[in-house]
């Protein structure tokens, strides 16, 4: 895990929960990715569209600009039209997924049923090693 | 012999008649003896008036007359006119010299005789009798028999004039009878009857009319007017008219008939009267009598009043559910088994926004636009298929209505048929009630479920993170001193988690608390300015550490002793810390916090103002309500469910107070609140 920075999978997390973040980074630091973090929607949008991540976490309930929004911002852009996102929220309404499945989220896991090391393993799976 | 007598009676009858001279137009055909005439002790007539009779007229009054006149002399018939012959059917030639006897009914042969005897003797007999004579074929024959002494030949005999009186006495008999019949019906009705006459005088009552009124002094021959005016003296009982008694009487004998006048005869028990008063007319539409008449009424009466109670009761009972109906706040509207729409109750019209007139006669389905959830509407979707098919109630189902203003309401309905004698829906009752602020309602509660699970599952997720890491070795061996401090950090995270956790339940509990009422107050007297400054000091270091100057200014009962509050301790010193706190969150290094008391009006007020960033001004409006943030002064560490304000808002009530919120952008923002001070201090 002595990868150089520009060997690492870079890893977008836009969250607004700062423990949740933090939590989150830890992990997926330890597990070798470059992590991103984004605390707010509109912040989260900019560095994807800036920094074009391998992957994003993104949370839904932000506040001005909620996940779905940023969501869609992203999938319209072609920088990040293919980029895989998960959704990573504590909201279960069935409505709420399907909306996020919908509008072009890779997944949709809720935070409090996966641990962090579950979490991380889906950049493995959705991210190809060069 | 024949010629002689015949020649004789002739010549008697001429001198007879000639007395009648002055009265001879009174004589038509009957004849008559004038009323003068007198028997002398010798049987020998009195002469006053001068004959002057023709020969003709004789012939008229004996031969024609219409009554029949026989000559009696010693027993023996000597003279038979026309008309009594025709009467007893025998020729004259054959009666003559008959025994006149032989004449007479056998049951008046003796009384005859002796009015024949007694008149030949001189002694008082009755000029005129009746009894029955035979004819030839023995039928007994009712005759009224005027008898007078004349001279025959120089001897004394008798003459008779002899009337047929069979129709007389046929009429007397049927009169007898008729008046028999009346008596018997007067006698045995129930009705009371009485007749008064020209003068209004009792002159005729019924032993019925006695017990109705329970009569106890002589009525006959007293006058109405008397008996009215003074009835305690002639009734039993005590008598209450309906009329104008008076009035009632002048009406009848001015010709008026007066029916069913009402009066209450107070008896034991008392009877209720119908009376029916009648003029008595002679043949010339003269009044010359009233008849009343008087029948118990009192059970047709109390069945009346019965059924009238009765009908009133129903009326009351209609009312009742007409003014139920009408004035129920669930829509009530009747259809047919066509569906139209007969009869709608007011809240339904206000409901669909639509009068009466506009719904009725039309398809339910097409005024209520009855659809579900996906926008289904009839035949697709019919909420009374069900009743229509089972002819069973449906007690409760939810659908939406859109109204007449295109506004989409929820409605919990129920729908009931009524069936025929058959068993076929005759009408269809639909109770409808607008659910839709109870579906808000439910909705408001769902919502604050979800945004509750959501609040609790954030802390949730960092604990159970954390911890899973920790044991899966993300933080090193742990039995190794230099991972200790990895492990520290992982503790602290879970220690900052669970206190928050913690917190959140309790807002949540209190919310619940509040929004269900169960929130309870322990109010006593306080001293409200203590508190503050026990809370300035306990959040002191905190703002300390943020670098944030914090000041508590009481300008309350500087110059007086401090007011007090009636308060519940614990209650108001949250509503301190939910504030302060909340400025300390928002506040920034090197910004200031004021708390300031003062008392005005009664009242004390306490403000905790700050110069942080302010609150977003589209957030003001909401930000005492539930789960609310404001977004703009987002800080990393001021998470928090939104639950605080909401909390205080409610407390600040409950307290009989009132609390709100001055900001602006950049400047800073004021939250005041005050609460009533305790009257004297």
């Amino acid at each position: 895990m002595t990868k150089n920075t520009e060997d690492k999978i870079r890893v977008l997390l836009i969250e607004d929960e700062e423990e949740v973040a933090e939590l989150y980074k830890i992990k997926l630091t330890l597990d070798g990715y470059e992590v991103l973090v984004a605390t707010s929607g509109q912040e989260g949008l900019d560095k994807a569209l800036k920094e074009k991540p391998e992957l994003i976490f993104l949370d839904i309930k932000m506040p001005e600009m909620d996940g779905f929004e940023v969501l869609k911002q992203l999938r319209e852009s072609p920088k990040t039209e293919g980029t895989p996102i998960i959704i990573l929220s504590n909201f279960d309404e069935e409505d709420l997924i399907e909306k996020g499945l919908t509008l072009g989220a890779n997944e949709y896991l809720i935070k409090s049923q996966f641990t962090p090391e579950e979490i991380s393993d889906k950049v493995k799976d959705w991210v190809k090693e060069e | 012999m024949g010629e002689n007598l015949s020649h004789d009676i002739k010549a008697r009858f001429v001198e007879l008649s000639k007395k009648f001279e002055s009265r001879l137009n009174d004589f038509q055909i009957n004849f008559h003896f004038p009323k003068n005439q007198r028997t002398t002790p010798k049987g020998e007539i009195k002469h006053k008036l001068r004959p002057n009779v023709t020969d003709g007229l004789y012939s008229e009054l004996v031969e024609k007359g219409n009554d029949g006149i026989v000559i009696i002399q010693n027993g023996l018939l000597k003279f038979i006119n026309q008309k009594m012959a025709e009467l007893t059917g025998f020729k004259t030639s054959e009666a003559l010299e008959k025994s006149f006897s032989d004449f007479i009914s056998p049951e008046y042969k003796n009384k005859t005789l002796e009015i024949h005897k007694n008149r030949l003797m001189g002694k008082p007999a009755p000029r005129t009798y009746e009894i029955e004579i035979m004819s030839k074929k023995g039928k007994k024959i009712p005759v009224e028999v005027n008898a007078s002494i004349i001279n025959l030949n120089g001897k004394i005999a008798s003459m008779a004039i002899i009337r047929d009186i069979t129709k007389r006495k046929e009429t007397e008999k049927r009169l007898v009878e008729e008046r028999n019949k009346l008596n018997a019906i007067y006698l045995s009705t129930q009705e009371g009857l009485a007749l008064y006459d020209q003068r209004g005088r009792v002159v005729y009552m019924n032993p019925a009319l006695e017990k109705l009124f329970g009569v106890k002094s002589h009525l006959i021959g007293v006058k109405r007017t008397d008996i009215i005016k003074s009835r305690g003296k002639y009734f039993k009982y005590k008598l209450e008219r309906f009329d104008d008694t008076y009035q009632t009487q002048k009406e009848v004998y001015s010709g008026k008939r007066i029916s069913n006048v009402l009066m209450i005869v107070h008896s034991k028990p008392p009877k209720y009267l119908e009376a029916d008063y009648v003029p008595i007319k002679d043949s010339g539409s003269k009044v010359v009598g009233m008849s009343a008449s008087f029948r118990d009424v009192t059970l047709l009466k109390k069945q009346a009043e019965k059924i009238e109670r009765q009908l009133f009761d129903v009326e009351t009972q209609r009312n009742r559910m007409q003014a139920i109906y009408d004035n129920v706040e669930d829509g009530v509207y009747i259809f047919n088994k066509k569906l139209n729409i007969s009869s709608v109750n007011s809240a339904c019209e206000l409901m669909i926004k639509r009068p009466a007139d506009q719904m009725i006669g039309k398809k339910y389905y097409q005024v209520f636009d009855c659809h579900n959830k996906l926008g289904y509407r009839f035949p697709d979707f019919n909420p009374i298929s069900k009743v229509l098919t089972t002819k069973e109630a449906i007690p409760y189902d939810e659908h939406l209505h859109t109204t007449s203003e295109g506004i989409e309401r929820w409605v919990g309905a129920s729908y009931t048929p009524i069936l025929d004698k058959k068993g076929d829906i005759e009408q269809i009752v639909c109770v409808i009630r607008d659910i839709t602020s109870l579906k808000e309602l439910e909705q408001a509660k769902s919502e604050f479920v979800f945004l509750a699970s959501h609040e609790l599952r954030t802390p949730l997720t960092v604990i159970g993170g954390y911890l899973s890491m920790l044991l899966k070795g993300d933080f090193g061996d742990l039995e190794k001193p230099v991972n200790r401090e990895n492990f520290m950090f992982v503790l602290r995270k879970v220690q900052k988690e669970t206190q928050r956790l913690t917190k959140l339940v309790e807002e949540l509990l209190n919310v619940s608390r509040i929004e269900e009422g169960r929130l309870r107050l322990n109010p006593k007297k306080m001293n409200p300015i203590e508190v503050i400054r026990e809370v300035n000091e306990e959040l002191k270091p905190l703002s300390a550490m943020k670098g944030v100057r914090m000041d508590f200014k009481n300008n309350s009962g500087i110059f007086k002793k401090t007011p007090l509050i009636y308060a519940d301790k614990d209650r108001f010193k949250e509503i301190m810390v939910n504030l302060v706190d909340n400025a300390i969150k928002f506040t920034e290094s090197g910004n200031e916090i004021t708390i300031t008391s003062y008392t005005k009006l009664g009242r004390l007020f306490i403000e905790v103002e700050d110069d942080g960033p302010g609150i977003s001004e589209n957030i003001i409006p909401r930000i005492f309500e539930k789960f609310q943030q404001d977004p703009g002064s987002y800080l990393k560490e001021n998470k928090g469910a939104g639950l605080g304000l909401f909390i205080v808002k409610s407390l600040v009530k409950m307290h009989n107070g009132d609390i709100w919120v001055n900001s602006k952008k950049g400047v800073g923002t004021k939250f005041s609140f005050y609460i009533p001070v305790v009257a004297g201090t």
